[in-house]
C-alpha cells in the first residue's frame, strides 16, 4: 500500500509557494512520491480478463491431468493386478528420512524424503511410494526405514527398522500401508502393515 | 520337541502376515488416495492433489462423497488458482460444514479475489459470509474487508470497520492500526489518523516486519506534517525512522526539507477513543534522530566529514542561515549512501543548491558534478533495465526457480534476481497486481510443460499398446509410471519388479475376504452386447482423445503466457519510464545549476 498518496496534491500545492527554496524542495517532493506526478498509464491488456481466461485453461488442464492419470492407471495397473504401497508416519515430531520397499524378489524401491515432505508426512496424509502389478496370490513384502526426531542433534543416532511379511493379492487392487508408529513414549518406533480395501 | 519348534516358527511367521484388510469408504478420510492427495497438497503440489481427488470422484461419479473430500478439492483448486470450483463447493458446504471451517474457507476465497483484483467479488463474498463469522475470525474478516474497501477508495467505510475492530477483543494487529491511520487521514479525519499513525510509530517492535512497519508509519506521519507546513513537528517524527532501513534515505531527505519548511504550530492530540493510560515507549537507539543528535549539528565536524570547509555566509538572515545549516545535516549523512538511490541523488542536488546560496560555490560545483555523474549512471542503468524488460528476460529470470513447482496462487517470490532492472522495480515487484500476474505467467508455463510431458507419456503408452498387439508378450514394456504426474524418471518397473510366487493357498479359498464369491450363490448369466467397433472407447482411444485435447490446449496456454508476459512488461516499462522522466528532470536541473555556477565564475561574480 502506498503511503498517503492522496496527500500528494496538497503537498505539491503547499510547496509551490513563491519562496525560491521551498519551490525547489516542493518540486523534488512531488517528484519523489509514488503516483504523484507521473501516474502509471493503464496497461494495454486487461489483467482480470487475462486472469479469467487462464482460470478456464487451468480447469481444462486439470481435467486432462485427471483423465490422463486414469488412462495410464487403467493401462499399466489394471485393478486386478494393481498393488499400491503407501507410507505414513503416526509419531508427532518423527521425520522419516528414507524408505525402501521390496516385493517378492523385485528390485528395491527407495525414496529419500526431503525435509518438507517428512514434515508434511508426520502431520497428515500418506505418500504412495510405488505402484506395481502382481498376479493374484500370496506375495512377500519387506521394508526398511530411517527416521529421526525433528529436535535430534546431528550427533544423535537415527532410528532404523524393518518389516517383513506377506500379503494376499486378490482380484481387487491391493492398497498397502506401511505406517511408522509406536505404542507408547517408552517404546521404539516400529513399522506396521495395514491392508486397505475399498468398501461400497 | 520338533512339533513345538514348528509351532513357534509358525507363530513368528504369523507376526509378519497381513491381518484382515480394513475397509474404507471411497472419498472418506481413510481412503488412501484422499490421504495421498493430502500429502501432495501439503507439499504444495496442488494440481496433482486436485487431479487425484477428481479421479476418486471420477470412479464414482454419481456418489456424494464426504464433505471433507470436497473441502480438500476446493482448497487444492483455489490454491492452484481456480476459484470457480472452490466457490461452488464452499457455497454448497456452507450448511453442512462447521461454522469456523466454512468461514475460514470463504475468507480464503475472498482473499484470493482481493489479491487478484476482483474487488467487487471479494466484497460480495465478505458481505455474504459476515453473518456466519465466528468471533475468533472477526478480526480477520475486518482486516480483509477494510483492505478491500481501501483498494476501492472507500476509506470512510474502511475506517469505520477498523474502528469497530479496535473497540473489542480480539485485538487488531499493528498493520490494521496503520491501515486505520491511513484510512482516517484519507477520509478527512486527519487528527485521528495522525494519532493512530503516531501510535504505530511508537510501537515496540517484535520482529523485522513490525520494525519496518514502525518506520513506515513514522515516514508517512512525517510526510503528513511536512506537507501541511508543520516542519517543526515533522523533524522529530522523521528522526524516529531507523538510520539503516528501507525508509532511511527518504526520511533523511525529507528531514532536510522539514528543516527548511515553516515550523508550524503546536499540534493538538485528537483521541481515537481507545487511548490507554500508558503511552508506548520509543526504545530504539538506531534511529536517525539519535544519529543526528543535537550538539552534533552545532559543531563543524559534520561538514568536515563531507569535505565541506567552513564556508562564507553571504547576506543570509540569521534564522535562514540556521535553517540551511540544519538542513545540511541529514543531507550530508544522506549523500554517503548508495548513489543509485533516487533519494540520495536528490540529496546530491539539494546540498549544492544550499551551498551555492551560502556562498560556497566551489563546493557547490563539486557536489553538482557528483550528482550529475550519479544521474548519468542511473540513466545508463535504466536504459539497460528497459532493454532487459523488453527482451522478456526480466520475467523469465524472476520465475527461474522451481519451474515445475505447483504452488499456484500460493507461490511467493523468495529472492530477487541479480539483474539491472531489479533495483528499479523493487517497489513494483512487491505489489499485488504484479505478483499475481507473475503467478499466472508461471502457471501458464508450468501447465505447458505438464501437458507436453503428458502428451509424450501418452504417446509412449500408445506405442507400447501397439507393440503388444503386434508382438504379444515379446513387446518391450512401457516405462513405468512415476508416483505422481507425468514424469519420466520413474523408479519402479511394473513388469520386472513383481515376480510370480507360488501361493501356499488359493486366495479365492479365503471365504473371509470381502470379494470372495458366495459358494452357493446362483450364477446369473446374461448375454453381453458387443460394442460396435467405431464407438468402442478403451484406454488407447481415451489416450488418443486426450492427446488431441492437449494439442488444442497448448497453443492457448502459450498465448496466455505471452499475454501475461506482455502485461508484466508493460507494467514494468511504465514504472521504468516514470523513473526515467524523473531522472531526466533532475539531471537537467543539475546541469543548469552547474552552468549557472560556471557562468558566475566566468563573469567574476561571487
Amino acid at each position: 500500500m502506498h503511503l498517503l498518496d492522496s496527500t500528494n496534491n496538497s503537498v505539491s500545492n503547499h510547496m509551490t509557494t513563491p519562496k525560491t527554496l521551498r519551490a525547489r524542495t516542493g518540486a523534488f517532493a512531488a517528484a519523489l512520491l509514488p503516483l504523484a506526478v507521473f501516474a502509471a498509464q493503464p496497461p494495454a491488456a486487461d489483467p482480470l480478463e487475462l486472469d479469467t481466461k487462464l482460470q478456464q485453461l487451468e480447469e481444462q488442464a486439470l481435467d486432462i491431468n485427471q483423465q490422463a492419470q486414469a488412462a495410464e492407471e487403467d493401462f499399466l495397473y489394471p485393478d486386478s493386478s494393481r498393488v499400491s504401497i503407501y507410507v505414513s508416519v503416526a509419531i508427532p515430531g518423527m521425520l522419516i528420512r528414507d524408505m525402501t520397499v521390496w516385493v517378492d524378489d523385485g528390485a528395491p524401491v527407495r525414496h529419500v524424503y526431503s525435509e518438507s515432505e517428512a514434515i508434511v508426512l508426520q502431520e497428515r496424509g500418506m505418500d504412495r511410494i510405488t505402484r506395481l502389478v502382481a498376479q493374484p496370490g500370496a506375495h512377500r513384502i519387506r521394508a526398511q526405514y530411517t527416521a529421526q526426531y525433528s529436535d535430534a542433534r546431528p550427533t544423535d543416532p537415527v532410528f532404523t527398522g524393518a518389516y517383513a511379511g506377506t500379503f494376499d493379492k486378490t482380484q481387487q487392487p491391493a492398497e498397502l500401508e506401511l505406517q511408522l508408529r509406536r505404542d507408547g513414549y517408552l517404546t521404539r518406533p516400529e513399522l506396521r502393515f495395514h491392508e486397505w480395501r475399498k468398501g461400497q | 520337541m520338533m512339533r513345538s519348534l514348528a509351532f513357534a516358527l509358525a507363530l513368528a511367521f504369523a507376526a509378519g502376515t497381513a491381518a484382515a484388510a480394513d475397509v474404507y469408504t471411497p472419498g472418506s478420510d481413510k481412503d488412501p488416495r484422499v490421504r495421498t492427495a493430502q500429502f501432495l497438497a501439503g507439499n504444495k503440489r496442488y494440481l496433482d492433489a486436485a487431479a487425484m481427488l477428481e479421479q476418486v470422484q471420477g470412479d464414482a461419479p454419481q456418489s456424494r462423497l464426504a464433505p471433507a473430500f470436497y473441502r480438500d478439492l476446493a482448497d487444492d483448486t483455489l490454491y492452484y488458482g481456480m476459484p470457480a470450483r472452490a466457490e461452488m463447493i464452499y457455497r454448497e458446504q456452507a450448511a453442512s460444514s462447521d461454522r469456523r471451517t466454512a468461514a475460514r474457507a470463504r475468507l480464503r476465497l475472498a482473499d484470493f479475489y482481493y489479491t487478484r483484483g476482483y474487488f467487487q467479488k471479494s466484497t460480495a463474498e465478505l458481505t455474504a459470509v459476515k453473518p456466519q463469522i465466528p468471533s475468533e475470525l472477526l478480526v480477520d474478516w475486518q482486516d480483509l474487508m477494510s483492505r478491500v474497501l481501501m483498494a476501492q477508495g472507500r476509506y470512510g467505510e474502511a475506517a469505520d470497520i477498523l474502528l469497530q475492530a479496535d473497540s473489542g477483543p480480539p485485538a487488531q494487529t499493528e498493520f490494521m492500526h496503520y491501515n486505520l491511520g491511513v484510512a482516517l487521514i484519507k477520509d478527512g479525519r486527519v487528527g485521528q489518523g495522525v494519532n493512530m499513525l503516531d501510535r504505530v510509530g511508537r510501537l515496540t517492535p517484535v520482529d523485522s516486519e513490525t520494525l519496518a512497519l514502525r518506520d513506515k508509519a513514522n515516514l508517512a506521519l512525517g510526510y503528513q506534517f511536512l506537507s501541511t507546513d508543520q516542519g517543526g513537528t515533522a523533524v522529530p517524527i522523521l528522526g524516529r525512522v531507523r538510520s539503516e532501513g528501507p525508509y532511511s534515505t527518504r526520511a533523511l531527505l525529507w528531514m532536510g526539507w522539514a528543516y527548511l519548511a515553516p515550523r508550524g504550530s503546536r499540534q493538538k492530540k485528537v483521541e481515537v477513543g481507545d487511548e490507554s493510560a500508558e503511552p508506548g515507549a520509543f526504545n530504539s537507539f538506531a534511529t536517525i534522530g539519535v544519529l543526528l543528535r543535537p550538539g552534533y549539528i552545532d559543531s563543524d565536524s559534520i561538514y568536515r566529514r563531507a569535505k565541506l570547509a567552513p564556508f562564507h555566509l553571504s547576506g543570509q538572515a540569521a534564522n535562514e542561515e540556521a535553517q540551511l545549516k540544519q538542513a545540511l545535516v541529514p543531507w550530508v549523512e544522506l549523500v554517503n549512501r548508495d548513489p543509485m538511490d533516487p533519494a540520495v541523488q536528490q540529496g546530491l542536488s539539494d546540498i549544492p543548491y544550499i551551498l551555492d546560496k551560502l556562498g560556497a560555490h566551489i563546493q557547490a560545483q563539486q557536489f553538482y558534478e557528483r550528482a550529475i555523474a550519479a544521474m548519468e549512471e542511473t540513466r545508463d542503468r535504466l536504459d539497460q533495465a528497459e532493454r532487459h524488460v523488453m527482451s522478456g528476460r526480466m520475467v523469465t529470470t524472476i520465475v527461474r526457480r522451481d519451474v515445475d513447482a505447483q504452488d499456484g496462487w500460493g507461490w511467493k517470490l523468495k529472492d530477487l534476481p541479480d539483474a539491472a532492472e531489479t533495483f528499479y522495480l523493487q517497489q513494483l515487484l512487491a505489489e499485488n497486481n504484479f505478483q499475481e500476474a507473475l503467478k499466472n505467467f508461471r502457471n501458464a508455463r508450468q501447465l505447458q510443460r505438464n501437458l507436453a510431458n503428458w502428451k509424450g507419456r501418452l504417446g509412449e503408452l500408445q506405442q507400447s499398446y501397439r507393440n503388444r498387439s503386434t508382438q504379444g508378450a515379446a513387446a518391450p514394456a512401457p516405462t513405468p509410471a512415476a508416483s505422481y504426474g507425468p514424469a519420466f524418471s520413474a523408479t519402479e518397473d511394473p513388469v520386472a519388479a513383481p515376480t510370480l510366487q507360488m501361493a501356499n493357498r488359493l486366495s479365492g479359498s479365503d471365504s473371509s475376504a470381502p470379494d470372495a464369491p458366495q459358494p452357493d450363490a446362483p450364477v446369473a448369466l446374461q448375454l453381453a452386447t458387443s460394442p460396435s467397433a467405431d464407438r468402442f472407447v478403451g484406454p488407447y482411444e481415451r489416450m488418443d482423445t486426450l492427446r488431441k485435447r492437449i494439442d488444442a490446449l497448448l497453443p492457448q496456454l502459450a498465448a496466455a503466457e505471452a499475454a501475461e508476459s506482455k502485461l508484466l512488461q508493460d507494467v514494468a516499462m511504465t514504472d521504468l519510464e516514470r523513473q526515467r522522466v524523473l531522472n531526466e528532470k533532475l539531471l537537467t536541473e543539475a546541469r543548469f545549476a552547474l552552468a549557472r555556477v560556471y557562468d558566475r565564475q566566468l563573469k567574476g561574480g561571487n
